[in-house]
């Protein structure tokens, strides 16, 4: 990665640290001379924030002046070995995989946990790669009964089971499950 | 002595109990499970495992945790041995030796030494930490607000300075974590904090969010990235593993003892664990060892001394989580986790009111061990199947594992933002190399740090001198100093 992107969330961190400090100065409490407040601990940590992100922005110019690409030094011998061989990156399935997580907690609530648990891990397969239907299919409908079962049946974890229709689906799956 | 031993009886007979005899397999299956999948690494696995120990008891749930750790230091070593796929990153020196003794046709005994070191390692670092912790935790018992604040303080310069990689990038994830952990209401004042007038940051953002998130979903997405890209596989044949003799044993018994005697103390040492001791043990022998010259080669040495001192780091590692409170690495951070999840604060109070507690964790620690030894004896051919499975697929549990650990805890689907954010931030940590576990630990102790510092200076009216005016704190706080300062001065040297 180039130094300017390197700097990029050294500074995104340095601004959000520099917001949140003027926020420390508007905490209401009963303040008391000579004794220390809610603040002070926020107060110290954002500093030494703002101060760490400002040496990692100068590390990275610097690092950028000097002649050829300069790796960080690390602290384990062997380190790049714990890596596996590096891919090419690929966004896409990134931004895919954080939209399925985001849309969960929504389906969750309206389709209930078997068929939100169905769909995400089917869509999840199918976006890391897994072009067999049948096989994603089956394994979707495997995970979501299994950990139903085992989660509502056995450990009684509260999962929800949706609204409407889908709320009636899913006691009946419940009720052929041996559920109450 | 005697009540030591006392004590430790009564921990492996309520280890040996049916229940937690069950708890404690289960334990050692996925702990092994976890350490085979290239794509689970062990800390991500104990984290995984965290949320389901809510429905059980205390005991159980540090038995269940327990055997995950000291198993998840062993079963990557198959991996990285047949097929040059190093389970985590601990095992990476043994691709070194042990993959090589495998090539050299010796893969059974190339296993056989792993097993050995890891029971050998393991036992020696378990009785070693039955022996020096409980007067560790009545040392521990003298201590005031001061020297808990300068402890947390040296833990926590710990993590950033030998967790590897920039010290700048740790010291801000450490940071974020001390951040996390002051949103909220502030137990003193009762003022609002970081809250921007949601009534979910108001109650403060759990640390469970920010470990499942960042480690579980956050390393899913980091995988997603490069595509689910899981190297193929070699043929086998016949998988066995080999004990070498007692002759070529005795040949290698001073690795044995320096390596699990580094592990102990690597382990002990906050911040640092199982892959550090791999890695300085390989290297300590590469560099001292009677046979350095022949390091690399396929020999005894190179397998002893990483899986040893992975080994016997759990135990070390165990004993400033129990004795202080402070945990010594990823996996004993979820341990203490998990005290707190069930209204325990580890430290030396716990010696004197649950001593049956800890002495559970000591027998599970030894029992583990045992047991660790059958399975992988035994079953690992069978283990070693879950490596045919497709990687989507079982990445696609872990995703479903996150979520409903998130939901177990308080039966709300709010918590499973939390755990969203801090995987996505989890991936960006991964993407600019910012290492995560000094945010988790940052976001776990913060509120502890912040307690011990605010009423230490409360107490001493405002005098900052008092950390330096009492000889431990003083201690610990040249200590953090001395951590920070080092790789500096090692790098000005270079």
């Amino acid at each position: 990665m180039r130094a300017t992107g390197r700097s990029v969330p050294f500074a995104v961190l340095f601004c959000a640290a520099l917001y949140l400090f003027t926020l420390t100065r508007q905490f209401e409490f009963p303040r008391a001379p000579g004794r220390l407040g809610p603040d002070v601990w926020p107060q110290a940590i954002l500093v030494l924030l703002m101060l760490a992100c400002a040496i990692g922005i100068g590390r990275n110019l610097l690092a950028r002046r000097r002649v050829g690409p300069q790796e960080e030094h690390s602290m384990l011998p062997g380190d790049t070995l714990a890596r596996e061989p590096a891919a090419a990156s690929r966004y896409e399935l990134v931004a895919a995989g954080l939209l399925l997580f985001l849309g969960y907690p929504v389906a969750l609530e309206y389709l209930g946990f078997l068929l939100a648990t169905f769909l995400l891990m089917a869509l999840f397969m199918l976006v890391g790669g897994w072009r067999n239907l049948l096989g994603v299919a089956a394994v979707s409908a495997i995970g979501a009964l299994g950990l139903f079962y085992v989660f509502r049946g056995l450990v009684y974890v509260s999962l929800p089971l949706g609204t409407g229709p889908f709320r009636s689906a899913t006691l009946w799956v419940a009720s052929l499950l041996g559920m109450r | 002595m005697p009540d030591m031993l006392a004590h430790l009886g009564q921990g492996f007979l309520t280890v040996l109990q049916p229940v937690n005899l069950l708890v404690l397999t289960i334990g050692l299956v996925l702990g092994l499970l976890v350490a085979v999948l290239p794509g689970l690494t062990l800390v991500m696995g104990v984290v995984l495992a965290l949320p389901f120990t809510y429905k059980l008891g205390i005991t159980p749930a540090l038995i269940l945790l327990t055997a995950m750790y000291v198993t998840g230091t062993y079963g990557g070593a198959f991996t990285a041995i047949l097929f040059r796929i190093p389970g985590e990153p601990i095992d990476v020196p043994l691709l070194w030796d042990g993959y090589e003794m495998a090539r050299n046709g010796e893969p059974a005994k190339a296993l056989g030494w792993t097993l050995l070191a890891a029971l050998a390692g393991g036992l020696v670092a378990a009785i070693v930490t039955v022996v020096l912790s409980e007067p560790v935790a009545r040392l521990a018992l003298r201590f005031s607000t001061p020297e808990y604040f300068a402890l947390v303080l040296f833990g926590l310069a710990s993590v950033v300075c030998l967790g590897g990689g920039s010290l700048i990038n740790a010291c801000v994830s450490l940071l974020i974590g001390l951040l996390i952990a002051a949103v909220g209401v502030d137990g003193t004042y009762g003022t609002d904090r970081f809250s921007f007038g949601f009534d979910t940051l108001r109650d403060g953002i759990e640390y469970l969010g920010v470990m499942v998130g960042a480690y579980g979903l956050g390393e899913v997405l980091s995988r997603l990235e490069r595509g689910f890209t899981t190297p193929a596989l070699a043929k086998l044949g016949r998988i066995e593993t080999k004990l070498p003799t007692a002759s070529e044993i005795g040949a290698v018994k001073g690795t044995f003892a320096r390596s699990s005697l580094l592990g102990i103390i690597v382990g002990i040492v906050p911040g640092a664990g199982a892959t550090i001791a791999s890695f300085l043990s390989y290297g300590f022998e590469a560099q001292y060892g009677r046979r350095r010259q022949d390091m690399g080669r396929g020999i005894p040495e190179g397998i002893v001394a990483p899986q040893a001192a992975a080994t016997a780091s759990v135990s070390g590692a165990i004993i400033p989580l129990l004795t202080l409170g402070i945990p010594g690495s990823g996996a004993t951070a979820i341990m203490l986790a998990a005290f707190m999840l069930h209204g325990v604060q580890p430290g030396p109070q716990v010696f004197v009111s649950q001593p049956e507690l800890i002495y559970a964790i000591f027998a599970a620690v030894f029992l583990s061990l045992i047991g660790m030894v059958l399975i992988g004896y035994f079953a690992i051919k069978a283990l070693i199947k879950v490596l045919d499975l497709r990687e989507a697929a079982v990445s696609a549990f872990v995703v479903m594992f996150c979520f409903i650990g998130a939901l177990a805890q308080r039966n709300n689907v709010g918590d499973l933002w939390t755990i969203v954010a801090f995987g996505g931030l989890g991936y960006l940590f991964d993407k600019f190399q910012f290492p995560i576990a000094p945010m988790v630990l940052g976001a776990i102790l913060g509120p502890l740090a912040e307690s011990y510092f605010l009423t230490t200076m409360i107490g001493a009216q405002n005098d900052w001198t008092i950390f330096f005016s009492r000889p431990v704190s003083l201690a610990l706080i040249v200590l953090s100093a001395v951590t920070i300062a080092f790789p500096f001065l090692r790098r000005w040297r270079q």
